[in-house]
């Protein structure tokens, strides 16, 4: 029989969220035992820069790792990698992971994540996603120049590494099924832009187009378009999204629609189980519903939330979400939420560097948009959720 | 390996190994230094990075750039020698600067 390991924290996943919710428990004073349970061979990373500087090779592995391998000792923080959690009885509070390892908690926080969401029929050597660090040095050592990278979806993920292969010399094409870029992300007036100076990097763009099927030649993939073309790439970069990973909650009995449900202090359907970060779909009081969110500040505010919750503090006052992506050397920052389901009055003002966009909903600033405009930005984000001002 | 000294808003110090080449933000992330929360992750956007440099020292460092000179004007505590952590950068001239990581940046 497996050894029979305890702890106060169990943490399921090691990204962002995981290891931010062990630090968090630190610094809240939180003294009991704290296991952060990986399932990646590399030490605990930030994926953002998975298709910006490590695509590009400004930055590399070792730079972008969260913490040095030492502190997790230091921190009393018992670290394991590489040993997926298998399975959560949530009744006998036990996880059972992989290599055989029992693990009696007391809390039991998932951060386990999302999964690039793939195309049926499209897979092997040449085709890549763009979510884990091995990932993205496949992609990185597939880049050649002259060579031309297919990228399927113009979300900010596709558009990064198209400017990351572009910048590396090779042909980039982006597919999107749907009409103009970062589509029901931003603005009409951002996804202009933006588009504009992908088009002047010699990226091409292709909105509007549906793909109807994938089919390998003997040098290249080939995807027919509905509209009767063709277009070839030795390279496909598959990023039409995430997928939460559901699989542990789920078989655990956990409620998950779109992501695990959690209530505002992230606690989800069973005692002393909490789910954080990229996994999470948490209560989101200005959407009235339950959402799920991928971006760094929300799996680190919820990371806090949860740690607040377990240590028994008051957790941190809400924020609105931000999120940021950096496209040929500019930085575009987004604060709050919109609901898709309501029509947005955008008011765009020119900045010194690039522009801000004032998005409101129902006579309420529900998001804020801003391109080189850092300032302009941190002083509009308190704003969000108050009526326009009239000058 | 140069250091650096991050005086917390307790009092407590924390000397920090900086490899060379690397940001001052890049080493309080890996240590996991309370009050460097640095979300955009060097970006120079986010100010959640934000130290006060030691008068002694700040002379040394290269001009900040126009972006972080904006930054700095709205972070919390600024004072004349504050710097965005992520934008400086360790050099050998530099071992043993000295900096302290404003309280306000704990409750982020
Ligand atoms: C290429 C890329 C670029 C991005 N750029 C930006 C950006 O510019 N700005 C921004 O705000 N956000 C960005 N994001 C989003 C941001 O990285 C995520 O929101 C963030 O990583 C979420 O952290 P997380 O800890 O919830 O999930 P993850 O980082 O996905 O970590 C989950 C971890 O859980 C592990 N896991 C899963 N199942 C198990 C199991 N059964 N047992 C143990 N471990 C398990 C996984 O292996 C993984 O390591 C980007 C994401 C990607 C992929
Ligand atoms: S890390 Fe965001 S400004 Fe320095």
């Amino acid at each position: 029989m497996a050894d029979l390991l305890s702890t106060h924290v169990a943490i399921i996943g090691t990204g962002h969220a995981g290891v931010e919710c062990a630090w968090a428990l630190r610094a809240a004073g939180f003294e009991g035992d704290i296991m952060l349970l990986g399932a990646e061979p590399h030490p605990p990373y930030e994926r953002p820069p998975l298709s910006k500087g490590l695509l590009t090779g400004t930055t590399s592995a070792d730079r972008i790792a969260l913490r040095a391998g030492d502190t997790y000792e230091k921190q009393g923080i018992r670290y394991s990698a590489d040993d997926p959690v298998a399975s959560i009885d949530t009744a006998a509070r036990l996880i059972h992971t992989q290599a055989g390892r029992r693990i009696a908690y007391q809390h039991c926080v998932l951060a386990t994540g999302a999964s690039a969401r793939g195309i049926a029929g499209l897979a092997g050597d040449h085709v890549h996603a763009v979510r884990g660090l091995d990932d993205a040095h496949r992609l990185r050592d597939a880049i050649r120049p002259g060579h031309r990278l297919l990228i399927v979806g113009a979300g900010y993920l596709g558009l990064e590494a198209a400017c990351s292969a572009r910048k590396l010399g090779a042909e980039v094409c982006v597919l999107e099924q749907q009409r103009g870029v970062m589509a029901g992300k931003v603005s009409a007036p951002t996804a202009e832009r933006m588009e504009t100076l992908h088009r002047h990097a010699g990226i091409d763009i292709r909105h509007g187009v549906a793909v109807t099927g994938w089919q390998r030649t003997p040098d290249a993939w080939r995807a027919s378009l509905a509209c009767g073309g063709v277009v070839d790439g030795q390279q496909v970069l598959v990023s039409i999204g995430a997928v939460a990973d559901t699989r542990l909650a789920e078989a655990a009995g956990l409620e998950c629609r779109d992501g695990i449900v959690v209530d505002e202090q992230c606690r989800a359907s069973a005692p002393g189980i909490y789910a954080i970060g990229d996994c999470a779909s948490a209560y989101r009081a200005e959407l009235q519903r339950h959402a799920r969110v991928e971006s760094v500040q929300n799996a680190l505010m919820q990371a806090r939330t949860a740690a607040a919750v377990i240590a028994g503090k008051r957790p941190p006052a809400a924020k609105p979400l931000t999120f940021w992506s950096e496209q040929h050397g500019r930085r575009l920052q987004m604060a709050g939420l919109v609901h898709p389901a309501l029509p947005c009055d955008d008011h765009v003002h020119a900045t010194a560097k690039g522009w801000l966009v004032e998005r409101y909903q129902q006579g309420r600033l529900a998001a804020l948009e801003a391109v080189d405009s850092p300032v302009e930005f941190i002083k509009g984000v308190p704003r969000i959720g108050t009526p326009p001002v009239h000058v | 390996m140069p250091v650096a000294v991050f005086e917390m808003p307790d009092g407590a110090e924390q000397v920090l190994d900086v490899p060379d080449d690397w940001s001052l933000m890049e080493a309080a992330r890996r240590d996991g230094l309370e009050g460097i929360v640095a979300e955009c992750g060097g970006g120079a956007i986010c100010g959640t990075c934000h130290v006060q440099v030691d008068p002694r020292w700040y002379a040394s460092l290269e001009a900040p750039g126009m972006m972080e000179e904006a930054l700095l004007e709205v972070v919390p505590e600024r004072c004349a020698t504050s710097r965005l952590s992520c934008q400086v950068v360790m050099t050998p001239a530099l071992d043993g600067i000295r900096v302290r990581v404003p309280s306000s940046q704990l409750e982020l």
